[in-house]
C-alpha cells in the first residue's frame, strides 16, 4: 500500500510539474508566435500606427477608431440592432467616403457577455481604439475601469450612473448617455386611450419591475387615462428582454382578457404580430412599434411607436471627443452643454421638427396609422410640441399612485433621479405587476 | 452503421478526439477571417489573466462533471448549481465565507435530485437539468428581492461579491484536483467508479449504491458550485449580478471538458485548459468583427468532438 501511494504521489507530483511546466512553455511559446507575427505585421503595413498616433486622411486630419460593445447579437431586431444603426450612421456622417475624407473608423463586438466587459474593452484599446461606447447596463463597471486605466481614451456607457460626484469628477474621460422615451410612451397612451374599444389595455413587459419599464408603462397609462378616465391596465412580464415565445403568449393572454391595445417592451415585433393576426381575422387589436420602425409586420394593427435612433446621439459625441482627442482639452467634450456635463440623455426635445424620424434622424416616432381619427392626431401634435418646448411633462402633477398616495404634488414634476429610481405605478393598473 | 464495443479500449482515441477538434477550429477560424495573418493573431493573442480565469472556472465545473460521470450519473445541471453557488457568493463577506456557502447551497440545491435518483431510480439527467432553469428564477428572485443593492439606485443589480484572487483560485482547484484525484485512490473512489458498471456490481461489493450515487451526485453538485462562487469572484471588474446576466455558460464548457478529457481529472484540467483557450480564440475573433454565433461555435464542436472521443474510446464503428 505504502509503494501505491508513494507511486501516486509521484505520478500527481510529477504531472503538477508537466502542468505547471507546459502551461509555461505554451505561454512562451504563444507569446514568442504573438511577437513574430506583430514584427511581421509591423514589417508588411508600416502605417500601422501606435493607438496615440492614428493615420491621417487625405486633406490630414486624423482617423479616430471607435469601438462599440454590444450586449446581444446585432441582428435582433431591438436594443443592440438600434445601437448598430446607430453606430453606421455615425461612420457614414464621419466617413462619408475613406478616399476623400473620413476621421472615424468604427467597429464593434457583438453578443458581450456582462461579466466580461473589461476583458473586451481592454482587448479593443489594445487594437487602437481611442474611443469606446458599451450597452448594457451591466458593463458599466467595467467600462469605467478601464476609463480610470486609460485616462488617454474616451469611453462611454449607455444606462448607467455616477455612483458619487467624486466618482464623477475623478472620471473625466467617461460618459453616461441614455434615451428618455417615456415622452413617446405618454404620446402613444393618448392614441390608445381613444383607440380601445374595451376600455382595457395590455402591456407586454420584460421585466415590469424594472425603473425603466415602470417609466414607461406609467407614461404610457397616464396618457390614455388622460383622454379616457375609463381605461385599465393589466400587465404580463415574461422576464427576458428578447424572447418571442413568451411574448406571444402573453399578448395572447392579454387579448383573451380583454384588452385591445397592446403595448411592450420586448426587443422582437411578436406583439404587433400578434395584433396583426388579430386584425386579419377582423378583430380591432392594435399595437406600436418599439425600438426599431416594425410597422412592415403589423401594416393594419400599427398605431404608432417609438424609434431609438442612436445615430444623432452617437454623431454628438463622436464629435466632442473627436476635438477633445485632436486638441488635448478634456472640457470640449466633457464640459458642454455646463449644466448636464458628461450626461447625455437623448429625448424627445431633441427633435425639433417633423414628426417622421424618416425625414429626421433625430426624431424618435413613427408615423401615426391613418386609422387614427384626426382630432386624435391633432391632440397628439399639440402634446408632442408641447413636450418637445417643454411646457407639459407626461408626469406633471398631480399623480396618484395606484394606492392613492400622491407620488407628484400639483403643478410639479419629477426630478432626473425622480424618474429613474421609479418604483412606483400610477392608478388605472389591474393589479400590481410583478 | 453499428457500433461495437472495443475489447480493449485506448485513450488515444481522446488524443485524435482533440486533433480533430483542433483541425475543425482551425477550419473555421481560416474560413471566416480569410487570411492566415489574421487567424495567426486569432490564435495567438493571448490575455493571460482572462485565459486563466476561464481555465480555472471550466477546470473546476469539469471537476464535477468527472465526479458524476465516472459514477455513470448524468448531472447536467452544473449551470444551475454553479448560479447557486455565485449567488452565495454574492451573500458572503469574505471570499473563505463564498467558497464555503457556494459547497453548501450548491450541495443543497442537487440534494432532491440525488435522493430521488438514489431512492425513486427518477432520471437525475431530467432532474438535474430542470433545477438549472429553476435556479435562474431562483437567482432573479434574489437579485430583485434580498440581495439587491439599494445603492445602485434604480437598477436591479445584486451587491458585489468579494474578490478572489486568480493565484488563491489556482491553488484552491489544485486542491480540488488532488483531492479528486486521491478519491479515486481510495475505497470509496474505487466503489463510486464501480457505480458505473451498474448498481449490482456495487451490491456484490457489499455496499449500498444508494449510498454511493448520493455521495457522487452532492460531490459533484458542490463542486460545480465551487465553480460558480470563482466565476463571480475573479472577475476583474463587475462581480455582480443582473437579472439579464444571471447564467455565465461556463456550466456547459464544464461539461465539454469532462468528456474531452476522458473522465480523468488530469484530462479533464488539459481539456478544461484548450476549451479556454477556444474561448479566448472566440473572444479575439469576436473582437476581430466576426458574427458572435461562429465564436459560439469553436466552443460547441469541443463538446461535439468530446463525446465523439468518449464514443471513439468506448465503440468501434462499423460500416455495413
Amino acid at each position: 500500500m505504502a509503494t501505491t501511494r508513494r507511486d501516486w504521489l509521484k505520478t500527481v507530483a510529477s504531472f503538477a510539474v508537466g502542468a505547471a511546466l507546459g502551461a509555461g512553455g505554451t505561454y512562451a511559446a504563444l507569446q514568442s508566435i504573438k511577437t513574430a507575427v506583430e514584427k511581421t505585421a509591423a514589417q508588411t503595413s508600416p502605417t500601422a500606427a501606435s493607438p496615440t498616433e492614428a493615420p491621417k486622411t487625405a486633406a490630414g486630419l486624423p482617423v479616430m477608431k471607435i469601438h462599440f460593445i454590444y450586449v446581444g447579437p446585432i441582428g435582433d431586431y431591438g436594443w443592440t440592432h438600434a445601437h448598430e444603426q446607430g453606430r453606421r450612421f455615425l461612420q457614414k456622417t464621419l466617413c462619408p467616403d475613406p478616399k476623400k475624407w473620413c476621421i472615424v473608423e468604427t467597429s464593434y463586438t457583438e453578443s458581450v457577455p456582462e461579466d466580461q466587459a473589461y476583458t473586451y474593452i481592454k482587448r479593443a484599446l489594445s487594437n487602437g481604439a481611442h474611443m469606446v461606447f458599451t450597452t448594457s447596463y451591466g458593463f458599466m463597471d467595467g467600462t469605467k475601469q478601464a476609463a480610470s486605466e486609460s485616462p488617454d481614451r474616451f469611453f462611454a456607457h449607455c444606462s448607467g450612473f455616477f455612483k458619487t460626484p467624486d466618482e464623477w469628477a475623478r472620471l473625466r474621460n467617461f460618459a453616461e448617455y441614455f434615451i428618455d422615451l417615456y415622452e413617446a410612451y405618454y404620446l402613444n397612451g393618448l392614441v390608445a386611450g381613444r383607440m380601445t374599444k374595451t376600455n382595457k389595455l395590455g402591456y407586454v413587459a420584460a421585466f415590469p419591475r424594472l425603473p425603466e419599464i415602470i417609466r414607461h408603462m406609467n407614461a404610457f397609462l397616464i396618457g390614455a387615462r388622460e383622454v379616457n378616465p375609463n381605461v385599465s391596465m393589466e400587465v404580463v412580464g415574461i422576464g427576458e428582454w428578447y424572447s418571442p415565445d413568451k411574448a406571444r403568449k402573453a399578448a395572447t393572454s392579454l387579448i383573451e382578457a380583454g384588452a385591445d391595445v397592446l403595448a411592450f417592451t420586448e426587443d422582437s415585433p411578436t406583439v404587433l404580430q400578434v395584433a396583426e393576426e388579430q386584425q386579419k381575422a377582423g378583430r380591432r387589436v392594435w399595437s406600436f412599434s418599439h425600438y426599431s420602425d416594425m410597422s412592415q409586420y403589423g401594416p393594419d394593427a400599427h398605431l404608432t411607436g417609438q424609434v431609438v435612433n442612436w445615430g444623432p446621439l452617437y454623431l454628438e459625441m463622436a464629435i466632442r471627443a473627436y476635438l477633445s482627442w485632436i486638441s488635448g482639452d478634456l472640457s470640449i467634450w466633457s464640459e458642454w452643454p455646463p449644466e448636464r456635463p458628461r450626461d447625455y440623455w437623448w429625448s424627445m426635445k431633441n427633435a425639433y421638427a417633423g414628426y417622421d424620424y424618416r425625414k429626421n434622424p433625430a426624431d424618435i416616432i413613427t408615423p401615426l396609422n391613418p386609422a387614427v381619427p384626426d382630432d386624435v392626431k391633432t391632440y397628439v401634435e399639440k402634446r408632442r410640441r408641447e413636450v418637445i418646448e417643454g411646457v407639459w411633462d407626461p408626469f406633471t402633477g398631480p399623480v396618484k399612485d395606484m394606492r392613492g398616495k400622491v407620488r407628484v404634488p400639483d403643478r410639479a414634476r419629477l426630478s432626473k433621479d425622480d424618474l429613474y429610481n421609479m418604483d412606483w405605478y400610477v392608478e388605472g393598473y389591474v393589479k400590481e405587476p410583478t | 452503421m453499428r457500433l461495437i464495443q472495443r475489447p480493449t479500449p485506448s485513450p488515444l482515441h481522446y488524443l485524435y478526439a482533440a486533433l480533430g477538434s483542433l483541425a475543425t477550429v482551425t477550419a473555421i477560424v481560416l474560413l471566416f477571417t480569410g487570411d492566415v495573418e489574421r487567424a495567426a493573431a486569432a490564435f495567438t493573442s493571448v490575455d493571460i489573466h482572462y485565459l486563466a480565469r476561464v481555465f480555472l472556472v471550466v477546470a473546476v465545473i469539469s471537476l464535477s462533471g468527472v465526479l458524476s460521470y465516472r459514477s455513470g450519473l448524468w448531472n447536467i445541471g452544473q449551470e444551475g448549481q454553479a448560479v447557486v453557488g455565485a449567488l452565495a457568493a454574492v451573500a458572503s463577506r469574505n471570499a473563505l465565507e463564498a467558497v464555503a456557502l457556494a459547497a453548501l447551497f450548491s450541495t443543497l440545491w442537487i440534494l432532491a435530485p440525488a435522493v430521488l435518483r438514489a431512492t425513486a431510480e427518477v432520471n437525475e439527467a431530467v432532474t438535474t437539468f430542470l433545477l438549472s432553469l429553476v435556479a435562474i428564477y431562483t437567482a432573479r428572485y434574489f437579485i430583485d428581492g434580498p440581495l439587491r443593492d439599494p445603492a445602485k439606485k434604480g437598477f436591479v443589480v445584486t451587491a458585489e461579491a468579494p474578490y478572489l484572487d486568480i493565484l488563491a483560485a489556482a491553488a484552491m482547484y489544485l486542491l480540488l484536483l488532488v483531492g479528486v484525484v486521491a478519491l479515486y485512490k481510495t475505497r470509496t473512489g474505487l466503489t463510486l467508479r464501480l457505480l458505473a458498471s451498474g448498481e449490482e456490481v456495487v451490491r456484490y461489493a457489499g455496499k449500498s449504491p444508494r449510498v454511493y450515487i448520493a455521495t457522487a451526485l452532492l460531490l459533484s453538485g458542490a463542486v460545480a458550485g465551487v465553480g460558480g462562487a470563482v466565476e463571480i469572484m475573479t472577475r476583474e471588474a463587475g462581480r455582480y449580478m443582473t437579472l439579464q446576466q444571471v447564467s455565465t455558460g461556463f456550466g456547459l464548457f464544464g461539461v465539454s471538458a469532462a468528456w474531452l478529457g476522458g473522465l480523468h481529472p488530469l484530462g479533464a484540467a488539459a481539456a478544461s485548459l484548450y476549451i479556454a483557450w477556444l474561448y479566448q480564440v472566440a473572444t479575439n475573433l469576436k473582437v476581430m468583427g466576426l458574427p458572435a454565433l461562429v465564436a459560439n461555435a469553436l466552443v460547441g464542436s469541443a463538446m461535439a468532438w468530446g463525446l465523439a472521443g468518449y464514443v471513439m474510446y468506448k465503440y468501434r464503428v462499423v460500416w455495413r
